[in-house]
């Protein structure tokens, strides 16, 4: 009988890991994923511009959900500062647990999974009012979401400042940033992890005198991410 | 544009199973989706800079693609669990296709990164040594020296340590001369 060598046992070995492979992936995903690829602007302009690619990558989700917001109209102003954000190769990646609130379904990045434990509340225990610098924070009708990794964790939630008595939740530090068509605040608050405020439409009926901000908090997520996770459930058109 | 498209959509048809097969020998299944998604992005970017025979530049790019976003050993190291927890059912003698299994195995996870990356290539990934060359960015005749230094050290990790190594030949040599 002829001997195996160690690589033809190695291969034996791992043919059950790399065949998964089969398992893994239907075919419809993979057509998805296919679609998905193809609808990026691969144009030479696009190229150059890769942090501004389309929205298209939003899910589809996403376009029924906005049917829960329908009636706002946008009110955010340009800065000359702003950052620009797009979607770009992290927005595929985008595989972990969806936030779900009020209709919009946020999605994060691989390995997140659902927690019913805010991230503040995993750290200190202070809940989400002492997420943000500028003020205690009451999230609008305890909408609230959150979701966890090894090693990261985020979290949504939605604010009317005056609904807290607190003038704008955003810290005069924070930096403008483009999330897709809206206008966001990018607030890096170091090893206590980042916040981002994303300015939303007001309500038409006018039931809120002030702007509602979504507010994503974040541990262990950059800041193309943390853009990637709120554009995901923002409707590409305000 | 309609030319692009169906040139991509060949190149994905044809290797998104192997650059999915290619992940999953390094990370775990969720991640390994989002690479082989990512690989096929680059892809689909640089579709002017990919060769005809694309299987290495893909496997190429999904490499950096684990090395940028996933650097973190314990993560590779926790393959060595799914390995294990990995059935076959291929084996008209399980018992002993597990046990030869669990022994390589060790064997290998006993390995350096770069020796196991090396032997992942030719062994699970299926290359030639020109195509797995291409995919460490190294020249043919480096590759074949890194596997056959890897294939040694899994061959050693294998071999049962021996009971008596004393190096009797040279000992007699000096006797001579004494």
């Amino acid at each position: 009988m002829r001997t195996r060598s160690s690589l033809e046992r190695l291969a034996a070995a791992g043919r059950p890991l790399v065949g998964q492979a089969h398992t893994l992936v239907d075919g419809a995903e993979e057509n998805r994923v296919l679609e998905r690829i193809v609808s990026v602007d691969r144009s030479p302009a696009a190229r150059r511009r890769p942090r501004r690619l389309v929205l298209a990558l939003a899910a589809v989700a996403v376009l029924a959900a906005a049917g829960t917001v329908a009636g706002i109209e946008l009110d955010h102003g340009a800065t000359p500062a702003t950052r620009q954000h797009g979607p770009g190769p992290v927005a595929l990646l985008l595989t972990g647990a969806r936030l779900e609130m009020a209709g919009y379904h946020f999605r994060t990045p691989a390995g997140f999974k659902a927690s019913k434990t805010s991230c503040d509340t995993a750290s200190s225990g202070s809940g989400p009012a002492a997420i943000t610098k500028s003020g205690p924070v009451t999230p609008v009708n305890g909408m609230q979401a959150a979701a966890s990794a090894d090693g990261g964790c985020v979290e949504a939630f939605f604010e009317i400042p005056g609904s807290s008595g607190a003038p704008a939740p955003i810290p005069s530090d924070a930096v403008a940033v483009d999330v897709g068509a809206y206008q966001g605040y990018f607030d890096a608050q170091g090893s206590s992890g980042d916040v981002l405020y994303v300015q939303l439409p007001k309500t038409a009926d006018g039931s809120s005198a002030s702007p509602v901000y979504l507010v994503l908090y974040a541990q262990g997520l950059t800041e193309d991410q943390l853009v990637a996770v709120a554009q995901s459930g923002l409707p590409g058109s305000p | 544009m309609a030319d692009e498209r169906e040139r991509f959509e060949r190149i994905y048809r044809e290797h998104f199973r192997a650059v999915l097969r290619f992940a999953l020998a390094r990370i775990d299944p969720d991640r390994a989706k989002d690479v082989a998604a990512e690989t096929f992005l680059v892809a689909w970017r640089r579709l002017d800079d990919v060769p005809n025979e694309p299987r290495a530049w893909l496997l190429g790019v999904a490499r950096r693609v684990i090395a940028g976003q996933f650097r973190s050993e314990t993560r590779r190291e926790a393959l060595a669990g799914r390995l294990r927890g990995a059935h076959s059912d291929e084996s008209s003698d399980l018992a002993e296709a597990l046990a030869d299994r669990d022994e390589v195995l060790a064997a290998f996870v006993a390995l350096r990164e770069p020796d196991r990356e090396v032997l992942r290539l030719v062994a699970w990934d299926g290359l030639t040594p020109a195509d797995a060359a291409e995919v460490l960015g190294v020249t043919r005749v480096a590759f074949a020296v890194r596997l056959h230094r890897a294939r040694r050290r899994l061959e050693r990790a294998l071999a049962p340590e021996p009971l008596a190594p004393a190096p009797q030949k040279t000992r007699r040599h000096v006797d001579a001369h004494s």
